[in-house]
């Protein structure tokens, strides 16, 4: 029985987990850096102990204090959140070997899953369906070049190591592709430590629609339904709504199956998501599979009343999960804003700094995941995001309707932020009418005048 | 490296009454431990990591350093436990030993002050 976790993590999600925690009467342990002090999550935890300097690489990256804080203070699981070291197979393992439970999947299915070439050959022969690509790595540019051609173009040339958005180049024809090979290689190399690349078909347009996963360890695996992130910028989501205005049901049904495939064939158990990009015919492709919870998780909390955090502790306490597939219902339309201290009239130059008056919105269908307050200064080690506004009704036209109005509320002086970037998009005919893919973030910009959002 | 907290900051931490045992570690206790300004020619050692702090080799062993101890900069001053294994911790500095802040045996975090130097 867990009696005590340690959250390993900052931020909106450290506080999440210490609100599920406080409703289940689980006592928790926040580790912090010295940046974090002030941090709210850190004053409202049972306990706190600092692991470090301000730098991630100093604090919330060190595994090896994380889990000394774990032993001193008698925890029995951990939870990683998200980013840092929630997909480190390596500290899933340490964990595992010094008896702490890590809320999350085993750290085999994180490795799995983590090289996206072996990924993807794993979800092949589970029948789902996958972007052609390159088998595996390409060593050579000879044999990257040969991969491009027999794939057709455009291509796309992703590091091995990669993931969330990053180390990925697009090639149109065998001039630009020998450059951005090369280009690619160079980037992975320093980016994650691995500079090995495989090549995919590069699919146009497409939509980013993602299955939401839950599995115990009894073997039951099930999907919550999909979340469309299309509105992405620089391959960073910050919109995010389900469901997807695109999908219908058939549609919905099939890649839902594939979703819980995929998982199956990945032995996995907890929280999970399988991202696939969807072609305007309807054709969809396995691109990855997310070995964690995900930023975006309150969307499909609010569509299927479904707690995903006090999900992931009873599924690590051993519990059975207490409903089956025909059990979930998606019963309100749900969308969520990224809120980042980022200024969208300077090309969103971050913005840290000091909170004067905030003020966050409410009322019926509105919920905020903050843990910014007046008089809070953000550090500037970490990443731009300090809160996500999720609204949600009955319909997607309440949804939206409901968006404006509670971004129109929405006061947070003293720093810039991606409010009124937000407030315009939910404006924009082009989103209203469901008509956005992961194209429509650069077409938005590039229609906007920048003063727009000052 | 000390922790400024400018006074309209601090957000008072909600201690509910009776939840915090004796060898449990309040939340934020970096801001109240270190919350003392400096003086001049004081200096102290804090602790590079997580773990449990010992001022001894082993239980049988004298004390690495006692009140008044004249210390240089690698003179070992007690040892830190972490994940089984004993690090031993370097002093750093040159000086002696004005306080012991820390318990034999209690855990300590990363820059929790230690032992409280008189600088030279």
């Amino acid at each position: 029985m867990i009696q005590k976790i340690l959250i390993a993590n900052r931020g909106e999600i450290a506080l999440r987990i210490v609100r599920a925690c406080r409703e289940l009467g689980i006592k928790t342990l926040a580790v912090y850096s010295e940046a974090d002090v002030q941090s709210l999550h850190v004053q409202l935890a049972d306990e706190a102990i600092c692991i470090g300097g301000p730098k991630s690489s100093d604090s919330y990256l060190r595994a090896d204090r994380i889990i000394s804080a774990a032993e001193i203070a008698d925890v029995d699981a951990i939870h990683p959140g998200y980013g840092f070291l929630s997909e480190n197979a390596k500290f899933a393992e340490q964990c595992e070997s010094c008896n702490i439970k890590f809320i999350g999947p085993k750290s085999k299915s994180i490795k799995m899953m983590g090289d996206k070439a072996v990924a993807k050959d794993t979800v092949r022969k589970a029948a789902v369906p996958i972007v052609p690509g390159s088998d595996g790595p390409v060593e050579t540019e000879a044999e990257a070049i040969k991969a491009a051609r027999k794939i057709g173009y455009p291509v796309i040339i992703k590091a091995v190591a990669g993931g969330g958005g990053r180390g990925m180049r697009i090639a149109h024809n065998d001039i630009s592709f020998a450059k951005e090979f090369h280009v690619a290689r160079n980037e992975a190399e320093k980016a994650f430590g691995n500079g090995a690349v495989y090549i995919e078909k590069y699919i146009e347009k497409p939509r980013h629609i993602e299955f939401q996963i839950l599995a115990d360890s009894h073997g039951k695996v099930l999907h919550l339904g999909e979340r469309d992130c299309s509105v992405q910028r620089r391959h960073q989501k910050l919109i995010e709504e389900s469901p997807s205005p695109f999908l219908r049901a058939d549609l919905r049904k099939r890649m839902g199956k594939a979703a819980v495939r995929a998982a199956e064939a990945a032995e996995y158990e907890n929280a999970g998501t399988i991202e696939f990009l969807v072609d305007a015919k309807g054709d969809f492709y396995f691109i990855e599979m997310n070995t964690r919870i995900q930023v975006e998780h309150p969307v499909t909390e609010e569509v299927t009343g479904i707690d995903l955090i006090k999900q992931q502790i009873r599924i690590t306490n051993g519990e059975k999960l207490d409903f089956d597939q025909g059990d979930i219902k998606f019963e309100k339309h749900a969308i969520e804003c990224r809120i980042n201290a980022e200024d969208p009239a300077r090309n969103f130059a971050p913005s840290p700094g000091t909170i004067g008056l905030y003020y966050s919105p409410g009322g019926h269908g509105v919920r905020v995941d903050s843990h910014v307050y007046g008089g809070y200064t953000i550090p500037p080690y970490y990443d731009s995001m300090i809160g996500k506004l999720i609204c949600f009704g009955s319909t997607r036209k309440v949804a939206l309707e409901r968006a404006y109005r509670a971004l129109s509320e929405y006061i947070i002086r003293g720093i810039k932020t991606t409010i009124p970037l937000h407030k315009a998009i939910m404006s924009d005919p082009t989103f209203i009418e469901g008509k956005a893919t992961t194209a429509y973030m650069d077409d938005f910009l590039s229609r906007t005048p920048p003063d727009l959002f000052s | 490296m000390l922790m400024h907290t400018p006074p309209h900051m601090l957000v008072e931490a909600p201690r509910p009454a009776a939840s915090a045992a004796p060898d449990t570690m309040p939340a934020a206790t970096l801001t109240a431990v270190n919350a003392a300004p400096d003086e001049p020619g004081v200096s102290y050692i804090k602790s590079p990591m997580v773990g449990t702090f010992y001022r001894s080799a082993s239980p049988e062993s004298p004390p690495f350093v006692e009140i008044g101890a004249k210390i240089e900069e690698k003179t070992v001053i007690c040892i830190i436990e972490a994940m089984k294994i004993m690090n031993e911790i370097q002093a750093e500095t040159k000086g002696s030993v004005l306080e012991v802040l820390v318990e034999n045996g209690q855990p300590v975090e990363y820059g929790q002050r230690l032992y409280k130097i008189k600088v030279g």
